[in-house]
């Protein structure tokens, strides 16, 4: 056999691909094999690492989890065998058990991961370490903690030179955090459309009228727009000079001076503005939200009962809670299962969800703001950098309960294209149908033309058992609603 | 073709965050330095009233 077949027969077998998101960093990149994370690092890069990790500031924010676990992999057979390219060394992270972006994140998410950033950047600059990025992806939840993952991001800190980071670090933390708490509005959808973060002049027309006098604002929205303007026009100029004929040549880097009090006091303002601030959700009173469900103690207790007896077969690892509210079922789930990913499109729930889960979670649950009807695509370079939800992993078991009305009636999506949805998703299904004849399903039709004659349980039932043996099921709400355990065929 | 490229596809937008580090890194240095001092003194001031005890 010649060493490429072997090579390929090792390939194939330990599954190696290199992942589609990670590209920019040209010092190193990220494989998949099989369940594990591999890391091909260039030589500096490996050093970088042997160096920082080390130092007792590194020690201490991996003591915490504060950054992903990561060993040497570089004597593994697939890094000596080649398959992670031309990369001399490896690295082995943990792996994260689900993948979310800032895009899918509550506000105090976004607020954990930006002050976990400047955490570490407060701890490795005085030990001369800084992160060459600011990239918000760079931050992923394991269960409601944030971790950093880029480990390659650190490199050794400069005297006099700026924080590279500050623009990126605006732009994907500081401007949507700013939105929601200063103008209550969610930064989720415009993440999703700008992936690299909002730009100072978008950020500026946005803010700087309204949230003129909010802590913040003045200097790292509007003045910064302001450089970035001028900044600007004197690089139009610039390069309207640089004709062949005029044989000019480009202005050499700013040189200005940076010095460690100058970064360090930057990096410190951002923590007390970004601590400070809060989501106007929060400051509404919550009330019973918990409670926000039309069900008696005794239908309400009915079900907790069916969804407990199917969830803790001990069969189903992955529990997937899509429209989880805020996540009672999600909890009532997670003893039984590794990992629950909590989904719904309702940002001030989900915020819930993870405060709570933050404060008392048991590390098993994900809470992720998705719209149920436009659930994350597949984006950035070449329509992979950011993977779709589904593309991210499948469920086991999914809990699709009190959902179905909101999508067959108020998004108006078939109940055929929903349930086919449902299928490709993967797993067991635990599904609450509300008929048309429950109040909430008729406070939902009320302003709309009644065109879904065929939402009826027995077009429902006829619809899913196509697909899945309907196993048990049971009435709930004085018949209004069933409850359905579903087992694929 | 590249010769006819619009001057505006060259600006940075970057060269911009450059010059607003620095013009808020100088008064955040500031209030950085007047923070550590103001610590610094504390401690020490701190550290005549509380003489560890037995000693």
């Amino acid at each position: 056999m010649t060493a490429s077949a072997v090579r390929e027969r090792l390939l194939a077998s330990l599954e190696i691909s290199p992942d589609a998101g990670s590209f920019r960093d040209r010092s190193n990149r990220v494989f998949r094999a099989g369940d594990r994370i591999l890391r091909g690092v260039s030589k500096p890069a490996y050093e970088n690492w042997k160096s920082a990790s080390e130092a007792p500031f590194f020690k201490a924010l991996a003591g915490e989890r504060k950054l992903i676990a990561t060993t040497d992999a570089s004597g593994e057979e697939a890094a000596r065998a080649g398959a992670l390219g031309e990369w001399p060394f490896a690295l082995a992270h943990q792996t994260v058990p689900f993948i979310s972006y800032p895009y899918e994140w509550s506000f105090s998410m976004l607020k954990d991961a930006a002050l976990l950033h400047l955490e570490i950047l407060e701890k490795a600059i005085p030990a001369g370490w800084i992160l060459k990025d600011s990239s918000a992806y760079n931050v992923q939840f394991i269960g409601a903690a944030p971790v950093f993952i880029d480990i390659p991001s650190f490199e050794p800190y400069r005297a006099g030179e700026p924080w590279g980071g500050y623009r990126q670090f605006c732009m994907m933390f500081l401007y949507p955090l700013m939105l929601k708490a200063y103008l209550g509005v969610d930064f989720g959808p415009i993440l999703r459309a700008y992936i690299d973060g909002v730009d100072p002049l978008v950020a500026d027309r946005l803010l700087s009228r309204s949230a003129r006098w909010k802590k913040g604002v003045f200097s790292h929205v509007t003045l910064h727009a302001k450089m970035q303007s001028r900044a600007s026009a004197s690089e139009l100029d610039e390069a309207k000079r640089l004709t062949e004929d005029a044989g000019d040549a480009p202005e050499k880097k700013n040189k200005i001076r940076h010095s460690e009090a100058m970064v360090l006091g930057l990096i410190q303002g951002l923590r007390g503005t970004i601590a400070k601030m809060t989501s106007p959700d929060e400051r509404t009173v919550w009330g019973d939200y918990d409670a926000d469900h039309s069900y008696s103690d005794a239908s309400l207790q009915k079900k907790k009962v069916f969804i407990e007896k199917h969830a803790r077969s001990g069969a189903y690892r992955k529990v997937w809670d899509i429209g989880c509210n805020t996540g009672v079922f999600s909890r009532l789930c997670a003893p039984f299962a590794d990992q629950v990913i909590s989904i719904d499109g309702d940002a001030k729930a989900i915020d819930r969800l993870y405060q709570r889960e933050k404060r008392d979670g048991a590390g098993k649950i994900l809470p992720m703001i998705v719209d149920l009807g436009n659930v994350s695509p597949n984006q950035g370079w070449r329509g992979a950098e950011r993977k779709s939800l589904e593309k991210r992993g499948r469920p086991d078991l999914v809990l699709c309960l009190a959902l179905i009305h909101h999508i067959v009636i108020a998004a108006n999506i078939p109940m055929s294209e929903f349930i086919n949805w449902l299928d490709d998703l993967g797993g067991d299904l635990i599904i609450e149908f509300v008929t048309a004849e429950d109040a909430m399903a008729q406070m939902l039709l009320r302003n709309k033309v009644d065109q879904y004659q065929d939402y009826t349980i027995a077009e429902f039932e006829r619809l899913v058992s196509a697909r899945y043996e309907i196993a048990d099921s049971e009435e709930l709400k004085g018949g209004h609603r069933k409850i359905y355990f579903l087992r694929r065929r | 073709m590249a010769a006819t490229a619009p001057a505006y596809a060259y600006i940075d937008p970057g060269s911009g965050s450059v010059l607003a580090t620095a013009v808020i890194g100088f008064f955040a240095a500031i209030g950085y330095t007047m923070r550590k001092y103001y610590y610094k003194a504390k401690d020490a001031v701190s550290g005549l009233f509380n003489k560890p005890e037995g000693k």
